[in-house]
């Protein structure tokens, strides 16, 4: 007969060895289940190229590696319609016209797009500046500080209502050219789109930005904005959970100095120099690729205080940076904004 | 005869939450850039999203670097020890590759993860 007590301690030490069985399987569990989370859905491919004078680089969440050449092919594609470099393009047709009227059906649409963008800066952004850009040449291997003669002269050739267009069909006159330089890389980001379709992605054409569909972790995707006082690092984080276009303009970026002056790269066509603004790092949210990039650079040239009037007409948002280390958000964006870089201040635009 | 007292249920909780815990506190966030230090000095630093193969001499010892999907290694080094290649592949920030021979770091920098830079 066994004893009752002696029952109770192999009963007792068989129920402690289940418990703790148990206790480690479910750390087990929990172990793993956030091992599989972070693998999961993870499987991404990078690919670079570059076209329009600028890196590129696309994530794609998908396995078709086959899909970034595509999406490449489809961003030179645009770069020999729009260049004004390359023989033969839209844009080089346009330029070498005479004053005839050109069919460029690709720079029509993005010129129709762009329109109300030079409508609502009061005509600060402006494509007609290609002999404006060329006398400056910033960056370039003529890179120079012009004579006040040759702006004036610049200056009456970049009238933007030299421009006319009907039907597909582009009419310059007056000397004037056309220069697509400040929405190229955002109308890159909505050709590279049409390709990916629904494949969650996230593309950077020199710095413009587009995000694809949703990150498959379910995480927003994470916007760093460089920093224009610190060009190593970034000045904020945005986090955007859905497909948007994002691009920046800014002083920061290309300038040369003269004489302790420094001439950045976005020009004023009513006086023929840099845009003085009180901004140096503007960046915008919309739909539209080619509408945030023509946006970035009319928020920069018109400045903190007539920026939330282009940004609430367009429907897009903005961040900007000024000199001061302020950075303004659009208050739709405003939560959206994290890890602010040393000595910058958030605001709300 | 109740299978859990109230005790094992505590237990199990403060496992599963030591667990979290020591999950959350893990450097997990993958970095964006690699320095390269050669006794402490900045040589170069590497982009991670992008593949890429670099070769060094320091101090006389010859390293193949390589990035490759986001992660950081030594492919191949001469120095006596071969603690830096056998270190394997790494990409969490803070995570480090150390060749005491030559005194060549290999560091993931700690910055604020995001996906793109706009500029």
């Amino acid at each position: 007969m066994v004893d009752s007590s002696e029952k109770k301690a192999v009963q007792g030490s068989k129920k402690k060895l289940l418990y703790i069985i148990i206790s480690l399987l479910l750390v087990a569990a929990v172990i793993a289940a956030v091992i599989l989370s972070r693998e999961k859905n993870n499987s991404y491919i990078i690919k670079s190229d570059f076209a329009m004078g600028s890196d590129i680089t696309l994530c794609v969440y998908s396995a078709d590696g086959g899909l970034c050449d595509k999406v490449f092919e489809a961003i030179h594609t645009l770069d020999s319609t729009i260049s004004r470099n390359i023989q033969g393009s839209e844009v080089s047709n346009i330029n070498s016209s005479g004053g005839e009227g050109v069919y460029a059906p690709v720079t029509c649409s993005l010129l129709e797009k762009t329109a109300v963008v030079t409508e609502l800066s009061s005509g600060r952004f402006n494509p007609v500046c290609g002999v404006l850009t060329s006398l400056w040449d910033i960056g370039g291997s003529n890179q120079r500080l012009p004579l006040p003669d040759e702006l004036s002269d610049a200056v009456i050739k970049s009238s933007y209502s030299l421009m006319t267009e009907h039907d597909g069909y582009i009419t310059l006159g007056g000397g004037a050219l056309l220069d697509l330089g400040a929405i190229g890389k955002g109308a890159a980001c909505d050709a590279a789109a049409d390709i990916i379709g629904d494949t969650p992605a996230i593309l950077s054409v020199g710095g413009s930005v587009r995000t694809n569909g949703q990150k498959p972790d379910g995480s927003d995707w994470k916007i760093g904005i460089r920093d224009p006082l610190d060009k190593g690092s970034q000045a904020l984080t945005l986090s955007v959970s859905s497909t948007k276009s994002i691009s920046t303009s800014g002083s920061y970026e290309k300038y040369f100095t003269v004489e302790d002056k420094a001439y950045h790269h976005i020009l004023d066509t009513s006086t023929g120099y840099p845009f003085e603004s009180d901004i140096i790092s503007a960046t915008v949210i919309c739909a539209d690729g080619a509408v945030a990039d023509a946006l970035s650079t009319a928020v920069f040239a018109s400045g903190t205080e007539n920026a939330p009037e282009i940004l609430s007409q367009s429907g897009a948002q903005g961040i900007i940076i000024d000199r001061d280390k302020n950075i303004y958000a659009s208050e739709e964006i405003y939560d959206k904004v994290s890890s602010l870089a040393d000595g910058y201040t958030l605001r709300v635009l | 005869m109740k299978l859990f007292s109230k005790k094992d249920i505590m237990l199990a909780a403060a496992l599963i939450s030591a667990a979290l815990i020591l999950y959350l506190l893990l450097p997990s966030k993958a970095g964006t850039s690699a320095s390269v230090l050669v006794n402490g000095q900045l040589y170069e630093t590497l982009v991670l999203k992008k593949d890429c193969e670099r070769h060094y001499e320091f101090s006389g010892y010859h390293y193949t670097v390589r990035v490759e999907n986001g992660e950081i290694f030594v492919a191949e080094a001469d120095c006596p020890d071969e603690i830096c290649r056998k270190t394997g592949r790494i990409s969490s920030s803070g995570t480090v590759i150390v060749c005491l021979p030559s005194g060549m770091v290999i560091k993931i920098d700690k910055t604020d993860e995001y996906d793109m830079l706009t500029y």
